[in-house]
């Protein structure tokens, strides 16, 4: 079931890491769309509740480098 | 993606350093003078193409690298796949950064003279082109205040691609070819990170196809050493160090952008000057001649009599970019003379003892004409 979920994100200093946040997680199977916006450092994320959870989410951006809540 | 390793932060903190001390001294031994007067010289149109190179040295291992480095690391590992099932024969790490590199200074140089071309609309007239210099310094400052993270208002300054352009770029980074890391270059184009904005503002600034393709390129060159390097052994640097160099890029920032507004001040002179007259009547004519070098008029100060007519002949030997932009801004007077050609202006000096400034379009290179 698809579910959209929205995350503060801290550790950005450039739209670039937006970007890289973004083609990561599309990268990942379950994730369906993400959005992340570096002025309000918010990312919105849309996925399939079967293959994927926040907490995997999370640990996505912290492998990044960054840090989400 | 492969993984990332960690780089002896010490010794790769000292061979950017060494590097940085290198150009600084080349810079200085070249008379490009960090004193404030120099910035207001002549001189400092080069001063400001070192600061730029400058500015792209030290971050071609931060924000640029943050994508653009992912997404390169993804078409090498790509080649290496098709290497290992035997689709490739040569293969290395080198020589797709190089093309990835060479692509993007070609696909920089070619969008810095757009820029150039685009700002020169603005040269239309003084008071747009006073204007535009501020806006572009403002622009800087806000990128600048940014990096320094000083609040969370100056992100917006930050322009953020439309997601389309970054699937796309993705997707390019996927291919396992040989032209796969020229094309990831060039489109590299298209998501400039934060200083490089800053750079493309400077490039409208300059109001010249070639100057703003200096602008940039000088820039692009300038981010190539640290990104072959972290490229080359796939690392990346530690957060103190890119918090320190962030730092510095941002104060190169700030100095770029005073010395525009340093320029658009000495531009605004004309503003609300009428355009004086040049068939006014005055019986003294007085025939003077400037040359345009390749960063300098010469000679920077001429002495013409008060209320005499002045035939100024003005010959551009060498000057390439804004230099070809002669500017009087108390006059109001304007005249684009290119390089190889000759141009006459007629202007009366004012009655009154005084100095008249004359610079390029953008007040990078001036001298002084001293009414007596």
């Amino acid at each position: 079931m698809k579910q959209t979920l929205q995350l503060t994100i801290e550790g950005m200093h450039c739209t670039s890491c937006a970007m890289d946040i973004d083609g990561t997680l599309e990268d990942t199977e379950g994730v369906l769309e993400a959005n992340t916006n570096y002025a309000r450092q918010v990312l919105t994320v849309s996925f399939n509740d079967e293959q994927m959870t926040k907490e995997k989410i999370v640990s996505i951006v912290s492998s990044l480098g960054y840090r989400a809540k | 993606m492969p993984p990332v390793d960690e780089m002896n932060n010490t010794k790769l903190l000292s061979m950017l350093l060494g590097t940085a001390g290198i150009i600084i001294l080349i810079l200085l031994l070249q008379n490009y003078s960090v004193q404030y007067e120099s910035l207001l010289s002549q001189k400092a149109g080069a001063l400001s193409l070192g600061a730029i190179f400058l500015t792209g040295l030290i971050t071609g291992g931060l924000t640029c690298l943050a994508v653009q480095g992912g997404l390169l690391a993804s078409t090498i590992a790509r080649r290496h796949e098709e290497k290992l099932a035997g689709k490739l024969e040569h293969s290395g790490n080198a020589l797709p950064i190089l093309t990835f590199l060479t692509s993007k200074l070609i696909a920089y140089s070619i969008l810095g003279a757009l820029l150039g071309w685009l700002g020169s609309l603005f040269e239309l007239s003084l008071s747009a082109q006073v204007i535009m210099q501020f806006v572009v310094a403002i622009f800087m400052v806000g990128l600048a205040m940014n990096m320094l993270n000083v609040h969370p208002l100056f992100r917006y300054f930050v322009i953020q691609p439309p997601k389309f352009i970054m699937k796309m770029v993705r997707k390019t980074s996927k291919r396992g070819d040989l032209f796969a890391p020229a094309l990831l270059g060039a489109f590299t184009v298209c998501i400039p990170c934060g200083t490089t904005q800053a750079m493309m503002a400077l490039s409208i600034g300059s109001g010249n196809p070639l100057m703003g393709a200096v602008i940039l390129g000088t820039f692009i060159l300038g981010t190539s050493p640290l990104f072959f390097t972290m490229g080359y052994f796939a690392a990346k640097l530690g957060d103190a160090f890119q918090t320190k160099f962030t730092r510095i890029a941002a104060g190169a920032l700030i100095v770029l952008a005073l010395y525009n507004i340093s320029g658009a001040i000495a531009l605004s002179g004309s503003l609300g000057t009428e355009k004086q007259e040049v068939l006014s009547e005055s019986s003294v004519i007085e025939e003077k001649t400037i040359e345009f070098q390749q960063t300098a008029y010469v000679p920077d100060t001429l002495e013409v009599s008060a209320g005499s007519r002045v035939k100024l002949s003005l010959v551009n030997k060498a000057g390439g970019g804004c230099i070809q932009a002669f500017t009087i801004p108390k006059l109001g007077l304007k005249k684009i003379v290119r390089i190889g050609s000759t141009e006459t202006i007629e202007f009366t000096a004012p009655n009154k003892p005084g100095t008249l400034d004359f610079m390029c379009s953008m007040g990078m290179f001036r001298g002084t004409i001293r009414v007596v």
